[in-house]
């Protein structure tokens, strides 16, 4: 291509960005075009943004009030399903605009079924599920609000789109794993992961939806089959009650979409189905993709085996399987691998940084701080804490350190906070330099948000100069299912000071601890951190 | 501002003429200037403040006082050429912004403060949609472009003025703008491209 050719498809691509309008990126690059399309990308994300705000502030204005429900302003319709209807709302308590959820007048729904979704979406927080806001029923109607996620769903991207590129369906897969991971742990089931359910924000946030067809692992079995039909697992479509290995499942075929805008099985109905998928075999995701790494490829494909067991046991193993696989040396871990890559980077730059006897002991310091619009606060060991406050750990060592932060809720397992995958920095993380940790994801500064009514949030940080691939296993396998039933049920309310003899809740945790730390090995320690909730309403 | 409005002010009087008039005397241009870049100003204001700090009376005072301010130094903007005018009191208001973000920022309790803690951490509604760090680098590179780009840029991208709003704005027409404002994005998106991210 010549030089004005790029140029004056640089200047078009320009032009649609400024006239909000949709891209469709050119595949090949110059060395000097790549920084160029760089920018433009980031033009984009930027040119959405400011258009989201013109529309908030055009549109919160009396006169485009629709209707009132409580104290939320109605202002326009959204979108519409076959429980309910959903209205772009503004809240004045909040100074937000939200997304209102009302019961269809004439719903099957009962409005306390309709409220139940609103409860259950309540329990869980995670950066990758919609935030709810509050629940009411005003004048006879339901209504529950949540955040206005700005941005489109992963459906209206395909029908735009070509298929999704690799690393774009893996980093919408981890992120998934990581938001089911957060569903199935509170004890309850999504029951209706699909494309359209899923939206990516202008800031490439990825965020699950619409918990309608959410239900409790617990709860009594029904024989109605709900969901979307190409994303059902075999034994949902044969009467089986959802659970978190068909949402599994549900993902899987997602991925497949994403990858291929084809399905695992297609038929016309639901005997058609049933059959499709009792059939030969199907096409697999290699074959429609061979472009795509093949442990990517392979690790969609298990997520959709017809046999449960047969699939990926937790969310998180399916992220780990999903994950990026690096290299492997004859007989060593990944991390391995990657403390060796590191340890030569360290090298190159310079003697001082590497992590030798012969320079400074080993120095490092761990601390938690609550992240507020006044600032970050340290947070000594056993101050209060409350539903919502947001964390971060500053951490610093003089010399590379591999660190993982754990939030240890007294279960089984221990929920892995730091490290994460698509959130920078990544271990190890480099000496005489202050990081606050989780990091960022893209250029979104992340931070934990206490979101249970837990008695009391303990945290485990542990450091180490080398990879620790015992815990990096570990922490692929755990299942965490099961854990939140143990984090209410611990502890007692109020201030008190984080008693002595407390050890590690989590004996997995606590025993390869142990074991990393045995003879006083001096290229591991580890922090424990217990902050008493202030108030529970 | 309503679709109407904006329609009349394409037809309207350039900036450039009515700070003209406005030096020579003429209190209905003033009056003119403040009617119609207050509702814009205000508006741009409201996705740049801190949320504890988007309480209408408070914005609305920040932005009276950048405009009443910027018309006691008109005669800069003449020889700047047109656009320069909302160029120049985006950034006086930014700067404003910042200064109010400051003063209401409560120091941290004690620790040190790095680098990256010195971030404010109470996000505007526009770095809470894109990232604080997507809209530094963008002031940054925005910065470094020359003076005319920046306000067709900051015209179209951050106020959501229409090409024949610019094309007042600017003594040109609508097509000639559209071209103008790909080729400062492309600009703008170079150096863009180039920061770490």
């Amino acid at each position: 291509m010549k030089p004005e050719q790029r140029s004056d498809e640089l200047e078009s691509l320009a032009a649609r960005i400024a006239d909000d309008e949709p891209v469709s990126w050119p595949t090949a690059r110059g060395a000097g075009q790549n920084q160029t399309l760089n920018g433009l990308r980031e033009m984009q994300q930027l040119m959405q943004g400011y258009r989201h705000l013109q529309l908030d502030t055009g549109r919160n204005t009396p006169q485009s009030c629709r209707f009132r429900f409580g104290t939320l302003t109605v202002i326009e319709p959204l979108g519409s399903g076959t429980q309910g209807e959903v209205w772009r709302a503004y809240d004045p308590a909040l100074d937000l605009q939200v997304a209102l959820k009302l019961r269809k007048t004439g719903s099957d729904t009962l409005a306390h079924q309709f409220l139940d979704e609103a409860r259950r979406l309540a329990r869980v927080r995670h950066a990758n599920i919609v935030s709810v806001y509050g629940a009411a029923v005003h004048d006879g109607r339901a209504g529950l609000w949540t955040e206005l996620v700005r941005g489109a769903t992963l459906s209206s991207l395909l029908v735009d789109n070509e298929s999704f590129a690799a690393e774009e369906t893996r980093g919408i897969g981890l992120d998934l794993c990581h938001a089911l991971a957060a569903v199935h742990r509170h004890g309850l089931v999504h029951g209706d992961i699909k494309a359209a359910n899923v939206m990516r924000e202008v800031s490439g946030r990825i965020v699950l939806m619409d918990f309608g067809a959410s239900r409790e692992l617990d709860a009594p079995q029904t024989s109605v089959v709900s969901g979307t039909l190409n994303y059902l697992a075999p034994e949902v479509l044969r009467g089986a009650v959802p659970s978190p290995a068909s949402d599994i499942y549900a993902l899987g075929a997602l991925l497949f979409h994403l990858a291929s805008k084809e399905f695992p099985h297609t038929a016309n109905g639901l005997d058609a189905l049933m059959r499709a998928q009792d059939g030969a075999g199907r096409t697999r995701l290699a074959t429609l993709r061979p472009d795509l790494p093949v442990d990517m490829a392979r690790a969609i494909d298990a997520a959709l085996d017809p046999n449960p067991a047969g699939r990926p046991p937790t969310a998180l193993a399916f992220a780990a399987a999903l994950a990026v696989q690096p290299v492997r040396a004859a007989g060593r871990g990944p991390w391995a691998l990657l403390a060796l890559l590191a340890a030569l980077a360290l090298a190159i730059a310079g003697a001082r940084f590497w992590p030798s006897a012969d320079i400074a002991p080993w120095q490092a310091t761990s601390e938690f701080m609550r992240v507020d619009a006044q600032g970050s606060h340290a947070l000594m060991d056993g101050a209060g804490i409350a539903l919502g406050d947001r964390l971060a750990l500053q951490f610093k060592s003089n010399q590379a350190a591999f660190v993982y932060v754990f939030d240890d809720d007294g279960s089984d397992t221990a929920a892995v906070l730091f490290p994460l995958p698509e959130v920078q920095p990544a271990n190890p993380l480099l000496a005489n330099t202050s990081y606050r940790l989780p990091g960022k994801r893209a250029a979104t500064a992340l931070t934990w948000q206490v979101s249970s009514a837990a008695e009391r949030e303990e945290f485990v940080v542990v450091a180490a100069t080398v990879a620790q691939p015992e815990l990096e296993r570990a922490i692929a396998q755990w299942q965490r299912a099961d854990a939140a039933h143990a984090t209410r049920s611990r502890g007692t309310l109020g201030l008190a000071a984080a008693p002595d003899d407390a050890q590690i809740g989590s004996l997995p945790l606590r025993e390869i601890l142990a074991r990393l730390e045995h003879g006083g090995n001096p290229d591991v320690r580890h922090w424990r951190f217990l902050f008493p909730h202030a108030a529970v309403q | 501002m309503s679709e109407g409005d904006r329609t009349d002010e394409a037809t309207a009087e350039p900036t450039m003429t009515l700070i003209r008039r406005i030096r020579t005397g003429d209190a209905g241009a003033r009056e003119q200037l403040v009617r119609r870049f207050l509702p814009l100003l205000r508006r741009w204001a409201h996705g740049r403040l801190p949320q504890q700090m988007r309480d209408l009376n408070e914005t609305d005072d920040l932005v009276q006082a950048t405009l009443f301010k910027a018309m006691t130094r008109l005669d800069q903007f003449e020889s700047e050429g047109p656009g320069a005018f909302l160029a120049y009191l985006r950034q006086a208001l930014l700067n404003q912004v910042r200064d109010e973000i400051r003063r209401h920022r409560r120091r941290p309790e004690h620790g040190d403060i790095d680098v990256e803690l010195s971030d404010p951490d109470t996000p505007t509604l526009i770095e809470q949609i894109v990232g604080s760090e997507r809209v530094r680098a963008y002031e940054q590179a925005l910065a470094a472009l020359p003076k005319r780009q920046q306000g067709l840029i900051v015209m179209r991208v951050e106020f959501g003025m229409s090409y024949p709003e610019i094309a007042a704005e600017v003594e040109s027409t609508p097509d000639a703008v559209r071209v103008m404002v790909a080729r400062a994005i492309v600009l703008l998106s170079h150096a863009l491209g180039g920061e770490p991210t």
